[in-house]
């Protein structure tokens, strides 16, 4: 795939369940299964434009993440309000993830979609682990709050391996460790030739 | 664009969904300001909400300097609200909730006067900036903001004496109202902010008078 060339397979699932598998044992990241399942779920649905991006008047848009969390704060029904979070920590972890070359041209930071992502699932798990049937939902909310800057790692490894890194990359990879101490990052760095330096990091408080 | 957003924003703060989009009915020419309002355009303000009841219509529009809605979109507010932008975030938010306030209401056939539109729009900035940074770089910008917003304030110069006393009343009342928010659901060891949204859109729909005797008794 680093070459260039369009890769074929039957099924998107069957493929974000191998790389994910791949992506995760190269990074020590052990998923439960439901857990897997989920994120690739998550992969396979918003690898269609129309359920990641919003239709609006002037076209599809991604809703700034404020808004959506501030939809979740507001919403009448506690539906409402899990499914503004869920939608909420799910396109954090994509663009996060999947996107992370978008915040090279941007200020905001990778470390907020991690924040905003980690904690929308985080109160995702607490409101469901209430009920019988949200018990099991839950334990995948607290998974994924619990491992989101991994994850974000594991899908970082995924989106790079389709391109080959640029000098672009090198400095995304650097503030990226900055930011997040992300040991991926760090070990992505080694390998290009460049060793980050402990007392670089800043300390970011969340 | 950022100002639909804002509008958005208010909207749900609020719950209280305007039809018509802001960026319809915005100005950036301040020639076109002085056309419809002769002292406003000579004012130098970087906003202003231009109203005008014709024959039972309502004609509208919004301006805002186009230098700081360039500085504003390039600072992603959304994402990132700090001591560099909360000047311009307040002053783009106070001239989108003028607009949501005044549609809102004549939706419904409901008076609105100045008092009331500045008095919201105060509230609507601490709300947002509440909202906005409490989830941005550990909430640092949240303390102290109701002094940065209520406290440092400061009028343009060339207000008339009647018009900068009537602002400094909605701040006023504005700060003890928000004030009271801060105590009743911010000041705890866990935040009750969806009880604070429902505190603030009951307050929305309370009219004028109602609004200044709900905060005369707090």
């Amino acid at each position: 795939m680093a070459d260039g060339t369009v890769l074929r397979v039957a099924s998107l699932e069957e493929f974000f369940r191998d790389e994910l598998q791949g992506a995760a044992e190269k990074q020590h990241l052990a998923l439960a299964g439901h857990t897997e399942h989920y994120v690739v779920n998550m992969l396979a649905t918003f690898s269609r434009a129309d359920a990641f991006f919003e239709p609006t008047p002037s076209g599809p848009r991604l809703k700034p993440l404020a808004l959506m969390l501030a939809e979740a704060v507001g919403a009448r029904t506690l539906a409402e309000r899990q499914h503004a979070l869920q939608r909420l920590g799910d396109v954090s972890l994509f663009i996060a993830g999947f996107l992370p070359q978008s915040f090279a041209r941007k200020l905001v930071d990778i470390d907020y979609h991690i924040a905003m992502g980690g904690r929308a699932y985080s109160s995702l798990a607490d409101s469901t682990r209430g009920s019988a049937r949200g018990r099991g939902i839950a334990a995948v909310f607290g998974e994924l709050a619990a491992k989101f800057r991994e994850l974000v790692d594991a899908l970082n490894e995924i989106a790079e391996a389709a391109r080959p890194p640029t000098h672009d990359d090198l400095l995304r990879l650097y503030e990226m460790w900055i930011k997040t101490g992300s040991p991926r990052a760090a070990g992505r760095l080694r390998a290009l030739g460049v060793e980050p330096a402990a007392t670089s990091r800043v300390r970011w408080s969340h | 664009m950022l100002l639909r957003e804002l509008q958005s924003l208010l909207a749900t703060i609020n719950d209280a969904e305007v039809r018509d989009d802001v960026c319809d009915y915005l100005i950036t020419d301040r020639r076109l300001v002085a056309r419809w309002h002769a002292p406003t355009g000579a004012s130098g303000t970087p906003e202003a909400l231009l109203v005008a009841e014709h024959d039972g219509a309502l004609a509208v529009g919004l301006y805002l300097d186009p230098l700081l809605l360039a500085r504003l979109a390039a600072s992603e507010p959304l994402a990132r609200l700090d001591d560099d932008n909360l000047e311009d975030f307040c002053t783009a938010l106070e001239g989108v909730s003028h607009f949501n306030c005044v549609a809102f209401c004549a939706a419904r056939g409901w008076s609105v006067s100045i008092l009331g539109l500045e008095m919201q729009a105060e509230i609507d900035k601490y709300a947002a900036a509440v909202l906005l940074a409490g989830t941005q770089r550990g909430g640092a910008l949240v303390h102290g903001l109701h002094q940065r917003l209520f406290e440092r304030v400061r009028f343009r110069e060339d207000l008339d004496a009647a018009l900068a006393a009537l602002y400094a009343k909605a701040n006023r009342y504005a700060a003890r109202f928000c004030g009271k928010l801060e105590e009743r659901f911010l000041r705890r060891r866990r935040a009750r902010v969806p009880d604070m949204l429902g505190e603030l859109r009951r307050f929305y729909r309370l009219g004028d008078a109602g609004k200044l005797r709900c905060i005369e008794a707090v």
